[in-house]
């Protein structure tokens, strides 16, 4: 089912009155400045190019929310697996599933505090792969699943320490990988900096030009 | 702080040094070196203090936690693995245990997660406890917790040699466009004497110091935004 705008605003932490405070004195702004252009100083393109820089802002501002949502999802997962190395070390020192899962809980926190308790409680009403399903299908991740299936097979089978070990496997390949993917997010995100001092450079090229032309300008004016 | 305070007095100057020859206006440059002397001394050496302990921090947990299960696999006694992994620690810390005299050893350990705020810290106790409770081999025990602290610890140094490295670049970068401005100015001298006084240029160019200023800024606080697995303040952040 599709959220409303409202629902995704509030799902990730954020004010819905206040985000739409926002958007309207944008919206406020923009329009404000193209009229004064076109009316009042009659300055046609400039107001159509403050409607297009306008159009474009609320655009980025708009869709700022999915990429704030794959975050958000992201971040999930991340704080999962961080969990699941505690709920091994819980399962390696003697407990059993459904207690270290209740383990976890004071070391969560938000959403996945939230969705530990809701998979605890279904596991108390239903004894089948359903909760465990459940659980992965609110990290749209199929990693998260494949670890909840090996989670659900090590109650099946009896918690033995085959079952640990087969779901020690797994999770050492995952945390290796995702070890990997967050030091490449590092990487990547130092990286965008690169480009910072190159627009600074531009931007000395533009003020020198413009300095030369305005100066070329004043010759021309006296010619 | 005082590590860090010369670094960013220097760079401060330098700044205000770039401002000066560029645009030969003594306000503008004591204007960039007090903007850049506070946001160095508000925002940026704050950060870089509080990162830098945060991962001294998580260093000694580390160090505490490893030595500590080797000790104890060694000694099988929690009052022998202390004093052995105590003796191996920095002074601050030996400091603090010194004034814990009046505590049990078990005691001594829980009152430890207060300095060591990190999850894995607490996991640690878990282990401690049960092991005391059943026995068994601490190894088999505590060998998943060691395995996760070995990984956050990798990371941790990954990210760090990751950052400094951009941190020298970005350096270089800006050190090279700042140059540019002084080359011209110095090369092209008349015409340097026409645009200095044009209120566009001053503007500009002091927009452009504090705009190397800024990202500076953000560059740093990336750079020490980590995401420190299990330490409970950072994580909440995260």
């Amino acid at each position: 089912m599709k959220k409303s705008l409202k629902e995704r605003i509030e799902a990730l932490g954020l004010s819905y009155s206040r985000e739409l405070t926002i958007l309207f004195a944008i919206i406020l702004a923009i329009a404000g400045i193209a009229v004064t252009a076109i009316i009042l100083l009659k300055q046609f393109y400039i107001g159509i190019i403050a409607l297009v820089v306008g159009i474009i802002a609320i655009y980025f501002y708009l869709s700022r929310y999915s990429s704030l949502e794959a975050k958000q999802r992201k971040d999930n997962v991340d704080q999962l697996m961080s969990l699941l190395s505690y709920f091994e070390i819980f399962i390696s020192n003697g407990h059993n599933v459904y207690n270290s899962f209740k383990m976890l809980l004071p070391y969560a926190d938000g959403f996945l505090q939230e969705a530990i308790s809701s998979l605890l409680t279904q596991i108390d009403s239903d004894k089948s792969v359903g909760p465990y399903i459940n659980f992965a299908s609110k990290f749209d991740d199929r990693i998260v699943e494949s670890l909840m299936l090996s989670i659900y097979q090590m109650v099946d089978n009896g918690e033995s320490e085959i079952e640990l070990n087969e779901f020690d496997i797994l999770f050492s390949n995952i945390k290796e990988k995702q070890k990997e993917e967050m030091i490449d997010r590092k990487r990547k995100s130092l990286d965008l900096f690169n480009s910072i001092p190159l627009i600074g450079a531009g931007a000395v090229t533009i003020v020198l030009s413009l300095s030369i032309i305005s100066i070329i300008g004043d010759y021309i004016n006296v010619i | 702080m005082k590590k860090y305070a010369p670094i960013f007095i220097f760079f401060s100057l330098l700044l205000a040094v770039v401002a000066y020859i560029s645009m030969e206006n003594i306000f503008i440059a004591i204007g960039v070196l007090l903007i850049s002397a506070i946001v160095s001394l508000l925002l940026i050496i704050p950060l870089l203090v509080k990162s830098s302990l945060r991962r001294s921090k998580f260093a000694e947990c580390y160090h505490f936690i490893n030595n500590f299960i080797i000790s104890l696999s060694i000694k099988k006694s929690i009052t022998g693995a202390m004093e052995t992994t105590v003796g191996s620690m920095p002074s601050e810390f030996v400091d603090l245990f010194n004034s814990l005299e009046n505590m049990s050893e078990n005691e001594k350990l829980s009152y430890l997660s207060s300095y060591f705020e990190f999850y894995d810290y607490q996991l640690f106790l878990q282990i401690i406890f049960l092991w005391e409770e059943q026995g068994g081999d601490i190894f088999k025990m505590s060998k998943y917790l060691l395995d996760d602290l070995r990984n956050n610890e990798e990371y941790l140094t990954t990210c760090e040699s990751l950052a400094k490295r951009k941190y020298v670049e970005v350096g270089v970068l800006w050190a090279l466009t700042f140059a540019i401005i002084i080359f011209l100015r110095f090369s092209l001298k008349d015409f340097y004497d026409r645009i200095k006084g044009q209120i566009l240029f001053l503007v500009a160019i002091t927009a452009i110091i504090l705009f190397s200023l800024i990202s500076i800024y953000l560059l740093i606080r990336s750079g020490t935004n980590y995401k420190l697995k299990g330490n409970m303040s950072h994580e909440k952040e995260s």
